[in-house]
C-alpha cells in the first residue's frame, strides 16, 4: 500500500476511480517534480492515510464507494486538516456549492486546464503548510508552559501583562528575589532570552 | 339455387364463387381446371391456361423443377408439400412475383389421378407483417433514443474521463519539452496514452451511435460476450455516476459463445435491464435513509452480469442481470412485462414490454426471478448459433 511519508515534503494526493485520469494527473506531477501518490477510491486512501503527512488531497466527487463529498466529512470527523481539492466530470454548481459548504478547498471541473490545477493545488499546499507551522508551534508553546509550575504560570501571566517583578512580588505575597528566580526558570522553560521574545512568543499563540 | 342446377354446373358455379385460387392438374402436370379466382390472381384467362403445363405460373427453380417433383412423388410416393401445404412464390402472365400459401391434394378417383392446388394469396397479408415490424423497429428506435437520453449525463462523464487524461498529458508533456527536460521514452509512453484514450472516447461515441441508428432488425451471428462486455462499458457511467459497480461473470467457454440476434437491440435489452437495476439499487438505498439505515457509505454496491448455457435447453444463451434494489412487488410480478405498466413514477411502462418483444422476436425468452434478500435478477436467454456451438 501506498503510504505518504510523514516528513515535511508535500505530496499530491490523488482520489479517482479512473485509471487513466489517476496516471495522467501522476504524470502531470512529476513534471513538475512534486511527490503524488494515487489511489482508486477515497476508502483506500483513508487506510494509508498518516495524519502526519503534508499537501493536498486531488479527489473525484462521484465515485463508486465513498464519494469525494463524504470523504470531507470523514476528514473532518478524524481532525485531518488535509485541503481538499474536488474534481468532477458533471459540471454541476449545486454539487460545488456543496463542496465549497463541506469546507472543500476548490473545486475544478474536468477536463482543467494544468495551470489552474497546479496553482489550485500551490495554495492548498501553502495554506496546509502554513496551518501545520501555527499548530506546530502552537504545539510547542503549550508544552512549553505546561512544563511550568503553577508560581511560574503566576509569573508568566503577570509578566505579559506587563507587571514589573515588584509589583508581581506584591501581588503573590513573595520576595522579589523569590519571583526573580520563578522568573528565570520560566524564561529557561519557555526557552526565550529577552521579553521581546516572550512577547513574541505569547502574540504568536494570540493570533 | 344449386338444387336446381346440374350436377357439374353445380360443381362450376362452387369453383367459381371460391375466393382462392384452385387449379387441377392430371399426373403430367397439365392444367385441366383453372377457377375464376385463380384467373384473376395470374392474370391468363382460363383459355391460354387448360392443357398447359402448371410449372409456366411458378419462377425459377421450381418452373424447371416441377416435373422431377411430380415424378420423384409418383415414384417414392414421399409427400413434400402434397397434403402438407407451404409458403412459396407464385409468378404472374406479366413475370412478376407473388406470395402464396399453397396447399395441395392428391386426386386418386376410379383411376383417373391428379392434383388439385389451393392457392391463396399472401401479399396483403405480408404487407400487413411487414407495417408491423416496421412499427416495432420504429418503437424500439424511439425507446433507445429515450433510454440514451436518461443516460446522456454518463455518457457525457464517459467521453469527459478520456479528455480529460488526454489534456493533462498533452498539458504535462508540453511543461517538459519547455523545461528542456524529458526523457523520450517517457514522452512517448505519454502519447501513446494519449492515442489510447482518443481510442477510447471514440469507441463511446461509435457505441452511441451504433443504438442511435434507425434500422430494420438484423439477426446475424454475434460474439455474446463482446456484445456483453460493449454494453457495460456504456452503463459504467451511468453506474459510477450512482457509485454502483458493475461485476460481470461469463461462463468460461472457449471460443466465446456465438448467439444468433439482432445486435443492437439485443444490446438495448441487455442496457434496459441494468439501467433499471442501477435505479432500483438507488431507490433501494433511498428507501433505506428514509428508514434512518445508514449502511456506513463505505462499499460500492453491486450489479452483477452473468452468462451460463442453460443446462436444459442447451440451444440458449441465459444472460442474467442481478441487483440488490428494491425487486418486485409479487402481486404486481405478472404484470411487469406489460405495456404501459410502472412502477417508477415517470416510467411510461415500455421498457419492459419492449425488451420482452424483442426477445421473443429473437425466438428467446425473458423471465423474473426475485434476488436473495432482496432485488431482482432479469434472464434473458438468446439462440446460440448452432453450427458454432462447442461446449
Amino acid at each position: 500500500m501506498n503510504r505518504p511519508s510523514s516528513n515535511h515534503q508535500p505530496c499530491v494526493m490523488i482520489i479517482d476511480d479512473d485509471p487513466s485520469v489517476r496516471d495522467a494527473l501522476l504524470f502531470l506531477m512529476k513534471s513538475i517534480q512534486l511527490d503524488a501518490l494515487a489511489y482508486a477510491s477515497a476508502n483506500e486512501f483513508l487506510e494509508s492515510l498518516n495524519p502526519d503527512v503534508a499537501g493536498c488531497i486531488v479527489s473525484d466527487i462521484r465515485m463508486p464507494g465513498m464519494s469525494g463529498l463524504t470523504l470531507q466529512d470523514e476528514l473532518l470527523a478524524r481532525g485531518n486538516n488535509l485541503p481538499l481539492i474536488l474534481i468532477t466530470g458533471h459540471g454541476d454548481i449545486a454539487m460545488a456549492v456543496k463542496a465549497i459548504k463541506k469546507g472543500a478547498f476548490d473545486f475544478l471541473t474536468k477536463p482543467f486546464r494544468d495551470q489552474d490545477l497546479l496553482d489550485t493545488i500551490d495554495k492548498a499546499i501553502a495554506e496546509h503548510q502554513s496551518t501545520m507551522i501555527a499548530m506546530d508551534q502552537q504545539a510547542q508553546l503549550d508544552k512549553r508552559l505546561a512544563s511550568l509550575t503553577k508560581r511560574e504560570r503566576q509569573v508568566f501571566d503577570l509578566v505579559v501583562a506587563g507587571k514589573a517583578n515588584k509589583t508581581i512580588a506584591q501581588e503573590l505575597s513573595l520576595s522579589t528575589r523569590t519571583v526573580e528566580v520563578h522568573r528565570r526558570h520560566m524564561m529557561e522553560k519557555m526557552d526565550v532570552r529577552t521579553m521581546a521574545e516572550l512577547l513574541a512568543l505569547f502574540a504568536g499563540q494570540q493570533s | 339455387m344449386i338444387k336446381t342446377l346440374s350436377e357439374s354446373a353445380a360443381f362450376n358455379v362452387l369453383l367459381d364463387a371460391a375466393v382462392d385460387g384452385i387449379i387441377v392438374i392430371g399426373t403430367d402436370g397439365a392444367i385441366a381446371i383453372i377457377n375464376h379466382a385463380a384467373e384473376k390472381l395470374f392474370g391468363y384467362s382460363r383459355a391460354e391456361l387448360l392443357g398447359n403445363n402448371v410449372s409456366c405460373l411458378m419462377p425459377s427453380p421450381d418452373r424447371e423443377m416441377h416435373d422431377n417433383y411430380l415424378q420423384n412423388y409418383l415414384n417414392t410416393g414421399e409427400p413434400k408439400i402434397i397434403g402438407i401445404g407451404r409458403k412459396t412464390v407464385a409468378m404472374r402472365k406479366d413475370g412478376s412475383l407473388f406470395p402464396m400459401y399453397l396447399s395441395v391434394g392428391h386426386i386418386a378417383d376410379s383411376g383417373k389421378s391428379g392434383f388439385v392446388g389451393i392457392i391463396r394469396d399472401l401479399t396483403e397479408h405480408e404487407h400487413a407483417e411487414d407495417e408491423i415490424r416496421q412499427l416495432r423497429d420504429r418503437l424500439n428506435h424511439v425507446a433507445r433514443i429515450s433510454m440514451l437520453g436518461e443516460m446522456a449525463t454518463g455518457i457525457a462523464h464517459e467521453i469527459n474521463q478520456p479528455l480529460t487524461a488526454i489534456a493533462t498529458y498533452a498539458q504535462a508533456s508540453q511543461r517538459i519539452l519547455k523545461s528542456g527536460g524529458g526523457d523520450v521514452d517517457e514522452l512517448l509512453q505519454a502519447l501513446e496514452k494519449i492515442d489510447e484514450q482518443a481510442q477510447r472516447a471514440s469507441s463511446v461515441i461509435t457505441g452511441v451511435r451504433k443504438l442511435a441508428r434507425q434500422g430494420a432488425a438484423d439477426y446475424q451471428s454475434q460474439d455474446a460476450y463482446a456484445l456483453i462486455h460493449d454494453v457495460v462499458a456504456l452503463a459504467k457511467s451511468y453506474a459510477h455516476e450512482n457509485r454502483l459497480e458493475i461485476d460481470v461473470e461469463l461462463l468460461a467457454v472457449d471460443p466465446a459463445p456465438v448467439v444468433r440476434v439482432d445486435l443492437i437491440q439485443t444490446q438495448q435489452v441487455l442496457l434496459n435491464l441494468i439501467n433499471n437495476a442501477i435505479e432500483s439499487m438507488q431507490e433501494f438505498e433511498r428507501q433505506q435513509r428514509e428508514q434512518g439505515v445508514v449502511d456506513g457509505d463505505s462499499k460500492a454496491a453491486r450489479v452483477k452480469v452473468t452468462a451460463n448455457i442453460n443446462t436444459e435447453q442447451q440451444a440458449f444463451l441465459a444472460i442474467s442481470v442481478c441487483d440488490q434494489g428494491v425487486g418486485v412487488k409479487p402481486e404486481l410480478q405478472d404484470q411487469i412485462f406489460d405495456a404501459f405498466f410502472s412502477t417508477k413514477p415517470q416510467g411510461i411502462g415500455m421498457g419492459l414490454s419492449i425488451c420482452q418483444s424483442i426477445i421473443e422476436a429473437q425466438g428467446g425468452e425473458i423471465s423474473y426471478a426475485p434476488n436473495q434478500e432482496h432485488g431482482s435478477i432479469f434472464t434473458i436467454t438468446l439462440p446460440l448459433a448452432l453450427d458454432r456451438v462447442k461446449l
